[in-house]
C-alpha cells in the first residue's frame, strides 16, 4: 500500500481538499515554442457534441456525391490586365443526375512560383460548354482578348467595359457575380456550382436602388430556361475551360499547373428528397478556445450554439439539418496560438490555408474555426470582426486560401449565457458565415450599400431589397433596418409591393435598446430584409423578451443552398 | 513587370455624401447599426466620420454594455476622438479592466487617438503580465519614430518571453503550414457527435494508476495502484485492485462520460467515468461511490 502523494506521477501533488479539483488537471510538460515561453496545458475532457438535431442519419439517402479527380495540366499564368490567352481545358462526361443534381467544379493553382505561394492567383472558369454546345459563363471574347482588370496605378478595377454578362444566357447574373466567384478575396481555389439559379425566368422583384433613384432589374435563370434538359443537367461530355489570373502582376507567364475536381451530386429518386443535411468540422484554434471548450460551461453552451445553428438551417424554407459535427483541436504546439487573435486582412490566407490543410476528417464539411477574436486592419484601422468566410461560394479543396469560416469567441465560450445578445449574435454569424462559404451573397451588397451603376450581387428573387438611409451624424448612407421599416414605397407594380412589403406585413414592427422588453419582432415575414440570415449585420435582439429579428432562408435562396455538393 | 502589392478590387462606388447632423439619440442609433457590422469594411470606416460629440456617447455606451464584443467595438471607435475626456477614459480603462482584449483595444487607441505624447503611458504596459496587452503596446510603438519609441521596442523584443507574441510582431504575416510543406501536421478528430450516442472509442485500452480512497473514523487519505483493462474484443474488462480483480459487469455511455458496474464476486460496485486529456497523455477519472474511491489513470 502506498501512503503520502502517489499523483505526483500526472503532475496532480495537491492536498485531499484540492484533490477533486486538481483530477485531471495539470497534467504533463508544456511544449516549448522557439525556446520560449511553452504553451499553456489543456486540461479536462474534449467537447463531444450532443446536437439532439445532428446526426450523420440526416443525411438523404436519395443523394449521392461522387468525386472525380480530373488531373493534373501545366497552365501557363496570366497577368490580370494581359489577354486571358493561357488557357487549360478539361473533358468530362456527366452522366444522368436526375432532376435536382448538380455539379461543382473545384480549381486549385499549383507549383507556383515563389513568390506568388502569399498571392496565389485565381483559377478562372473562362467557359463551360455543355453537351449540346451552350457556354454557361458566355464571356464576351473582347473580355478575354483584353484582360480581365484594368489597372490605375496600383489599383485594379474589374474591366466592365468588356466583360459583361447577361442573366438571360449564363450561368451567372452579371459579371459581378461571376467575378466574385472566380476571383476569391484570398485568391487561389475556385469553386463553381451549378446550376447556378432555378426560378422561373425573370422577376421583378429584385430591385437595386440607391437613393433617390430606382432602378428594378429583372434577374432571369438561363438554367430554367435554357440550360436544362427536361429539367435535368444534360448528359454527354462538358469541356471546361481554365485562365490561371494572377492579380499580383499585370502580366505574368510564368508556368504553373492547374488542379481540377468535379463533384456531382446525384439525386436518385425523381423527386427532390426534403431531407439533406450539412456537415461541420469544428475546429478550436489555439488553447485558450480549446480550453474553453474543455469546461462544462463552455460545451453547454457549444451545445446550444449548434441546436441553434440546426434550427436556423432546417426551418420549413430549407430543411437543411446538421450531419456530422466533428470536433478538432489546433493546439498551441501545432501552430494554434498563432492565429487565435486572428488579423484577417493580413493573416486571413494563409490561416485558412494552414487551417483547412491540417484536417484530416470528411473533406465533404465546412471547416468552422473557431477563434478568440478576429481583427480587420487596413488603413491604420483596427476593427474587430464577428465572423468571415473564406468566400462567397469558399473552396471546397483543403490546405487553400478560402476553404473555411471563422468565428470569434472573445474567450466567452465559458461565460457566455445562452439567453442573451453575445449568444444569439455568435450562432446567427455562424449560420450567416456558412451561408456565405455555401454561396449566399448578402440580400444587399456591399457593406449595407447599394449602387445605381452596379448590379445587386444577390440575384435571388424572393430576397427583399430596401434602400439606403443616412446615419445620423455621418456623411455614410447604409441599408438600415429603419430604413427597410420606412422607407417610402420603391420601384413599380409588384417591385413596390415586394418592397414595401415590410413596413406593410410588420406595421408594429419595434425595437428600441432603451426600450427592452417592449419590442415587437416579426421574425416570420419574408419581405423584411432584416428578417433574412444573411442580412448584412447581426439582428436587433430584446434582451428582456430574449428574442430578436427573424432568421429566414427564403425558399429561393434555399435552393440555391441544395445545390451545394456539401449538402446532402 | 509592374507589381501589385495593393490590390484594391474595385467593385463598389463611394456613398453619396450628405450633410453631417447630429443629435444624441440620433448618434446612439448610428452607433448601435455600427455595433452590428458582422464584418465591417475598415476602407470606408465610419466611425472616423463620426461627430465630436459622438465620443462622449460611445463612453457612456461602453460602460453600460454588457457585451464584450460591443465594448471592444466602441473602444475601437474612440480611436478616432483626440479630446482630453476620450484619453482619459481610454487610459482609465487600460488600467481598471480586467478583460484581456478591452485592455489592448484601448492601448491600441489611444497610441491613434493621442499620438506619441502617450509614449510613457504606452511603456508600461510592455511588462504587462497581459501578453496581449504586451503585444498592443508594443504595436501601437511601432507607428512612433522616435528613438525612444525604438529603444523601448528593442527593450521589449529582449524581453518578451512569449514566442506567439514575438512571432506577431516581427513577422509580417504569420507562418503557413500547408500539407505541401515537408512535415506537415495532420489534425486528427476528438470527438464527433456521432460519439454522443456511443461511448468513445478511446475508452478501450489499458489504463494504470492509483485510487484514492477515503478511509477509517479519520478519512485519511489512502492510495494504491491501480489497473483498468476496457476490452474492445473477447478481452475480459478489469479492475485491479490491492491485488483483488475485479470483473466488468456492464458500462454504458456516451461520448467521453460512462457510467458501469464492477463486480467482486456477486457484490457489484457502481461506477461513473469520465475520459479526459492533458497533454498528450489519456486519463481516465474513475469514481467508485460506494467504495469512496477515485481512480485516476493514465492509458499505458
Amino acid at each position: 500500500m502506498i501512503r503520502g502523494n502517489p499523483l505526483t506521477q500526472f503532475g496532480l501533488a495537491r492536498g485531499v481538499s484540492g484533490l477533486l479539483v486538481a483530477l485531471l488537471s495539470g497534467c504533463g510538460t508544456g511544449v516549448s515554442l522557439n525556446g520560449t515561453k511553452s504553451c499553456s496545458v489543456i486540461t479536462g475532457t474534449p467537447w463531444t457534441p450532443t446536437v439532439s438535431s445532428a446526426s450523420n442519419a440526416n443525411h438523404s439517402a436519395d443523394l449521392s456525391v461522387v468525386v472525380t479527380d480530373l488531373g493534373v495540366k501545366a497552365a501557363t499564368l496570366n497577368g490580370a490586365t494581359q489577354a486571358a490567352s493561357n488557357q487549360v481545358s478539361f473533358t468530362f462526361a456527366l452522366e444522368d443526375l436526375g432532376p435536382g443534381g448538380s455539379i461543382s467544379l473545384a480549381a486549385k493553382p499549383e507549383s507556383l512560383p515563389s513568390q506568388l505561394v502569399s498571392y496565389p492567383p485565381s483559377a478562372v472558369l473562362v467557359s463551360l460548354v455543355d453537351p449540346n454546345g451552350r457556354d454557361w459563363v458566355n464571356l464576351p471574347a473582347a473580355c478575354v482578348s483584353q484582360g480581365f482588370y484594368t489597372a490605375s496605378g496600383y489599383q485594379l478595377s474589374l474591366n466592365t467595359s468588356a466583360c459583361t454578362l447577361s442573366a438571360a444566357s449564363s450561368a451567372y447574373a452579371n459579371i459581378r457575380q461571376w467575378a466574385e466567384v472566380e476571383f476569391p478575396s484570398f485568391g487561389g481555389s475556385t469553386t463553381n456550382t451549378f446550376p447556378t439559379c432555378d426560378w422561373a425566368n425573370g422577376s421583378a422583384n429584385n430591385i437595386t436602388t440607391a437613393t433617390p433613384s430606382i432602378t428594378p432589374t429583372s434577374y432571369q435563370c438561363a438554367f430554367n430556361n435554357q440550360f436544362y434538359v427536361a429539367a435535368k443537367l444534360p448528359v454527354g461530355n462538358y469541356t471546361a475551360t481554365y485562365a490561371l489570373v494572377d492579380t499580383a502582376y499585370v502580366t505574368d507567364n510564368s508556368p504553373a499547373k492547374l488542379h481540377l475536381f468535379l463533384y456531382k451530386k446525384k439525386n436518385l429518386n425523381v423527386v427532390q428528397p426534403a431531407q439533406m443535411a450539412v456537415d461541420i468540422n469544428v475546429i478550436f484554434v489555439g488553447n485558450k478556445t480549446i480550453q474553453a471548450s474543455h469546461t462544462d460551461a463552455g460545451q453547454a453552451t457549444l451545445n446550444a450554439l449548434f441546436e441553434k445553428v440546426g434550427a436556423l438551417y432546417s426551418q420549413p424554407n430549407s430543411q437543411i439539418k446538421l450531419g456530422q459535427i466533428s470536433v478538432y483541436e489546433w493546439t498551441c504546439s501545432a501552430g494554434g496560438d498563432a492565429y487565435s487573435d486572428l488579423d484577417y486582412s493580413k493573416d486571413g490566407p494563409a490561416f485558412f490555408a494552414s487551417g483547412s490543410g491540417m484536417v484530416s476528417g470528411s473533406s465533404q464539411a465546412v471547416n468552422l474555426f473557431f477563434m478568440s477574436s478576429i481583427i480587420s486592419t487596413i488603413n491604420s484601422s483596427t476593427l474587430t470582426v464577428l465572423g468571415f468566410s473564406g468566400g462567397i461560394r469558399g473552396s471546397l479543396i483543403g490546405g487553400t486560401e478560402s476553404n473555411g469560416v471563422a468565428v470569434a469567441t472573445f474567450d466567452k465560450l465559458q461565460t457566455m449565457t445562452t439567453s442573451g445578445k453575445d449568444f444569439f449574435n455568435l450562432s446567427s454569424t455562424i449560420g450567416h458565415e456558412m451561408g456565405h462559404y455555401l454561396g449566399l451573397n448578402h440580400p444587399q451588397e456591399a457593406g449595407g450599400t447599394t449602387s445605381l451603376t452596379i448590379p445587386a450581387m444577390d440575384t435571388i428573387p424572393d430576397t427583399p431589397i430596401c434602400g439606403q438611409q443616412l446615419l445620423t451624424g455621418t456623411t455614410s448612407y447604409y441599408v438600415q433596418t429603419n430604413s427597410c421599416l420606412n422607407q417610402s414605397p420603391l420601384g413599380t407594380g409588384a417591385a413596390q409591393v415586394q418592397v414595401s412589403g415590410c413596413s406593410n406585413a410588420c406595421g408594429s414592427y419595434t425595437f428600441s435598446p432603451s426600450g427592452m422588453g417592449k419590442s415587437q419582432f416579426c421574425p416570420a415575414v419574408n419581405a423584411c430584409q432584416f428578417n433574412h440570415v444573411m442580412w448584412w449585420t447581426t439582428q436587433n435582439y430584446d434582451t428582456v423578451l430574449q428574442t430578436g429579428d427573424g432568421t429566414i432562408f427564403s425558399p429561393q435562396t434555399s435552393k440555391v443552398l441544395k445545390f451545394h455538393p456539401y449538402i446532402w | 513587370m509592374v507589381i501589385l502589392r495593393l490590390l484594391i478590387l474595385v467593385f463598389l462606388i463611394s456613398p453619396p455624401l450628405a450633410h453631417a447632423q447630429s443629435d444624441e439619440g440620433g448618434l446612439q442609433s448610428t452607433i448601435e447599426t455600427l455595433l452590428t457590422l458582422r464584418h465591417p469594411d475598415p476602407g470606408q470606416n465610419p466611425w472616423s466620420k463620426l461627430p465630436p460629440d459622438a465620443s462622449k456617447i460611445i463612453q457612456r455606451m461602453i460602460t453600460q454594455s454588457d457585451s464584450v464584443p460591443d465594448q471592444i467595438r466602441l473602444t475601437e471607435g474612440l480611436a478616432f476622438f483626440t479630446d482630453s475626456s476620450t484619453e482619459d477614459f481610454l487610459k482609465a480603462q487600460a488600467l481598471k479592466t480586467d478583460n484581456t482584449f478591452l485592455r489592448g483595444s484601448a492601448l491600441e487607441s489611444l497610441a491613434t487617438s493621442q499620438g506619441e505624447k502617450e509614449l510613457g503611458f504606452l511603456k508600461q504596459f510592455l511588462d504587462h503580465s497581459d501578453s496581449r496587452a504586451r503585444l498592443a503596446a508594443a504595436q501601437s510603438l511601432k507607428k512612433f519614430a522616435s528613438g525612444e519609441a525604438k529603444d523601448a521596442i528593442a527593450q521589449y523584443r529582449s524581453r518578451e518571453k512569449d514566442a506567439v507574441n514575438l512571432q506577431k510582431f516581427d513577422a509580417p504575416q504569420a507562418p503557413r503550414s500547408t500539407p505541401s510543406t515537408d512535415a506537415p501536421i495532420r489534425l486528427k478528430p476528438v470527438s464527433t457527435s456521432e460519439d454522443a450516442k456511443t461511448l468513445n472509442d478511446k475508452y478501450g485500452g489499458s489504463f494504470s494508476g492509483f485510487v484514492v480512497v477515503l478511509s477509517g473514523a479519520g478519512e485519511e487519505l489512502v492510495s494504491q495502484k491501480a489497473l483498468v483493462t476496457l476490452g474492445t474484443g473477447k478481452e475480459v474488462s478489469s479492475l485491479v485492485l490491492g491485488g483483488k480483480k475485479f470483473i466488468l459487469r456492464e458500462i454504458h455511455g456516451v461520448g467521453f462520460k460512462a457510467r458501469g458496474i464492477w463486480l467482486d464476486g456477486s457484490r457489484e460496485f457502481p461506477f461513473e467515468s469520465t475520459l479526459g486529456f492533458s497533454g498528450r497523455s489519456t486519463l481516465l477519472r474513475m469514481e467508485i461511490p460506494s467504495l469512496k474511491a477515485i481512480l485516476v489513470l493514465k492509458r499505458q
